[in-house]
């Protein structure tokens, strides 16, 4: 039984988990903790050690330290039971190109058995592949592989979802797709965990991200929490004189700290600062007799903030 | 050092979705997915996997019912135009000729279905899919066994039995008897009838059996009773070569081109899992077959002699049944393969036990191997 969490335990759980190739660690140490019914990013530059964990967890390589949880069943030792209510996409998702849609669903459906193949036609339908289904896979484009990867997922009516770069080779809409179905499956209760290096796409679809870097999680929790973490707003000013306004600011000691960019001026509030701050800002200036031409709150996003953090350890290292 | 700053309560996230209920999977299924016995779904989904590929069962057609069918078919073409210049399609020779044929070939094209049954799942990339069901990975080994099998057993049977119906029914008249050294003994004799058949025309079998001056009576008893297998061997080639094999010889022959298709499977099979390459464990396949073995049978290495037996295709030749005359010997190799059979077996003969167990040896030998790489390999 897994250690502590939340009520039902986590959707996944590592703890110290290790897996080498000869001299390369590419998992290292990971604790993981991956709550149940959200979207949960892993994400990482390639070659991170996004795959392998995934491979790990799933029992198709085996650990070289740690223990693993998925849905709280630990594996490898009752991997059959754990997997039972796990689907999954590693890598890309590849079939027999010589079967059909369906033919390959038979195929895996027979291997999950019990009701997996009443789900097929039900599987097909939702991820749109219903009016392809009897076409050979070899003439699928890789959206569509894409989302015939997903239906296998859904063949065991998963609890978890364990997609690896699900938004690999898919155009925009084909993204958007993807993104209204991961959406949807989460609104169904269940959890799903991607790997992505896709920043942008991370932060519109998931809930709570851990990063990973060099096979190790140095980051993880969700995405406000993360971004946010640190409580300070950052606010963009347009106005007459910056030169001026940032000594105005800096004097007052309303704001943590002033950069002047052309064309204007960035004022960092203190940490903890509220909204009101920004407005508290505006009366210093126009009291102090700069005209304000504008007052932007920028808002930082996963990618700044990933960068920020990868940059921060790469100075550190 | 990773920072750890998961929160995980209700409500986790920004979009506050909180988790349903559990989707239990039934107890049944979960038995079903630990246990390493294969489901009727899991053979009948694999045996689809595999009829579906063209290219493969075009070939199975061709070296399993094609050979028989096409030259078959041409001498009773032939025979039909002009029965003056082209004897009748069937004959003991022809029989002969075209099972040993079909022995070589069903071996080769068994093995190649073989390595394809072990190596397509890893090369289609569907292996981890497969893995990441739950399923035993040996369940799913053990899977390809019968779906293979169904494939190439059935039409190994309706070749011979195509084989079996020209040679009795558009086949050269059979004689009565057997003429042995010109005296006629009936056909179709077990060895204990040969030996009644002696005991009751002493004089006969004398001038059968026995070069030289005719022995007595008592003598030929004597010699029957000390030697029968050699004489039987005799009568046996006689029959073999004037004569069709008996119904009960048909059926043994059938078993044996059964055997030697299994045998060919289930090596391939194995090597395909442990290489998990197509192409080098098919070709391994080949060259053993038309290469390794007619090399060994016909050249007796004295310190390696029970290595030598240790090769499949000499137990196999050896467990030959005794109405299907030897391979056409034109010696080892291709050759050799294309005149029907390898050779006949220089290598001192060896008992049934070790044989059977030289046989059992290599499916089992091989099924272990390959349901352990697949077992322990990366998916």
């Amino acid at each position: 039984m897994s250690r502590g969490g939340p009520i039902g335990g986590w959707a996944v759980e590592t703890h110290g988990l290790t897996k080498r190739f000869g001299a390369n660690v590419a998992v290292n140490d990971v604790e993981l903790l991956v709550p149940r019914g959200c979207a949960f990013g892993y994400l990482g530059p390639n070659g991170a050690g996004k795959t392998t964990l995934i491979r790990t967890l799933l029992g198709l390589t085996k650990a070289d330290g740690g223990t693993m949880f998925l849905l709280g069943v630990p594996v490898p030792s009752e991997r059959s039971r754990a997997l039972a209510r796990v689907g999954a996409i590693v890598d890309e998702p590849h079939f027999h190109p010589h079967l059909t849609g369906r033919e390959n669903l038979r195929l895996l459906a027979a291997a999950r058995g019990g009701e997996a193949g009443a789900r097929i036609v039900p599987s097909l339908a939702r991820v749109g592949l219903a009016d392809r289904a009897d076409h050979r896979v070899g003439s699928y484009s890789m959206g569509m592989r894409q989302r015939l990867g997903v239906a296998s997922c859904l063949l065991g009516d998963p609890e978890l979802l364990i997609l690896d770069e699900p938004m690999n080779g898919l155009d925009p809409a084909g993204m958007h797709e993807m993104r209204a179905m991961i959406d949807s499956l989460v609104d169904e209760g269940r959890t799903v965990l991607l790997s992505s290096h896709l920043l942008d796409e991370v932060e519109r679809t998931c809930d709570a991200v851990a990063i990973v870097d060099h096979g190790r999680v140095i980051r993880q929790g969700s995405i406000d929490e993360l971004v946010h973490g640190a409580g300070t707003l950052v606010v963009r000013l347009d106005c007459s004189d910056p030169i001026a306004a940032a000594r105005l600011i800096e004097e007052s000691g309303v704001a943590a700290g002033t950069t002047l960019a052309e064309p204007g001026l960035t004022v960092t509030l203190p940490s903890g600062a509220s909204r009101e701050g920004i407005a508290d800002v505006n009366r210093l200036l126009v009291e102090g007799g700069i005209s304000v031409y504008g007052l932007h709150e920028v808002r930082t996003t996963l990618e700044d903030w990933f960068l920020s953090v990868t940059s921060r350890l790469g100075e550190q290292s | 050092m990773s920072s750890v700053t998961t929160d995980a309560g209700p409500g986790y996230g920004p979009t506050g979705r909180s988790p349903s209920g559990p989707f239990p999977a039934g107890l049944a299924t979960l038995r079903r997915l630990g246990s390493f016995v294969p489901t009727w779904g899991l053979i009948a989904t694999k045996h689809l996997e595999l009829r579906k590929r063209r290219g493969l069962m075009v070939a199975v057609l061709l070296f399993t019912l094609g050979l028989p069918v096409i030259i078959l078919g041409i001498r009773l073409l032939f025979h039909a135009i002009n029965p003056a210049a082209y004897g009748p399609a069937g004959s003991p020779s022809v029989f002969a000729f075209i099972v040993n044929l079909m022995a070589e070939f069903c071996f080769i094209i068994a093995a190649t279905l073989g390595t394809s049954a072990g190596t397509t799942d890893l090369s289609d990339g569907v292996f981890r899919h497969l893995v990441v069901t739950g399923r035993s990975r040996l369940a799913l080994y053990l899977a390809r066994i019968p779906a293979g099998l169904a494939i190439v057993l059935p039409l190994v049977a309706v070749a011979f039995t195509t084989l079996c119906l020209v040679t009795t029914y558009a086949g050269i008249p059979q004689p009565a008897p057997v003429s042995v050294n010109g005296v006629p003994i009936p056909m179709h004799l077990q060895e204990t009838q040969l030996r009644t058949w002696v005991d009751q025309h002493p004089h006969e079998a004398a001038t059968a059996f026995q070069s030289g001056p005719a022995p007595s009576a008592v003598h030929i008893r004597a010699a029957a009773s000390r030697d029968l297998a050699s004489l039987y061997g005799e009568y046996s080639s006689e029959e073999i070569a004037y004569s069709n094999p008996a119904m009960n010889e048909m059926v043994k022959i059938g078993l044996w081109l059964e055997l030697v298709t299994a045998v060919g499977f289930m090596a391939g099979l194995g090597l395909g899992s442990l290489t998990g390459q197509r192409t080098v464990s098919t070709i391994l396949m080949i060259a053993l077959e038309i290469i390794v073995t007619p090399i060994l049978a016909t050249h007796v290495i004295p310190f390696f002699l029970n290595g030598q037996r240790l090769v499949v295709g000499l137990a196999l030749d050896q467990l030959r049944p005794a109405g299907l005359a030897a391979g056409n010997a034109q010696g080892p190799g291709p050759a050799g393969v294309l005149s029907g059979g390898r050779g006949v077996l220089d290598i001192p003969p060896m008992p049934t036990w070790a044989m059977i167990l030289v046989i059992v040896g290599w499916i089992v030998g091989w099924s272990v191997i390959g349901a352990w790489r697949m077992a322990t390999r990366d998916a």
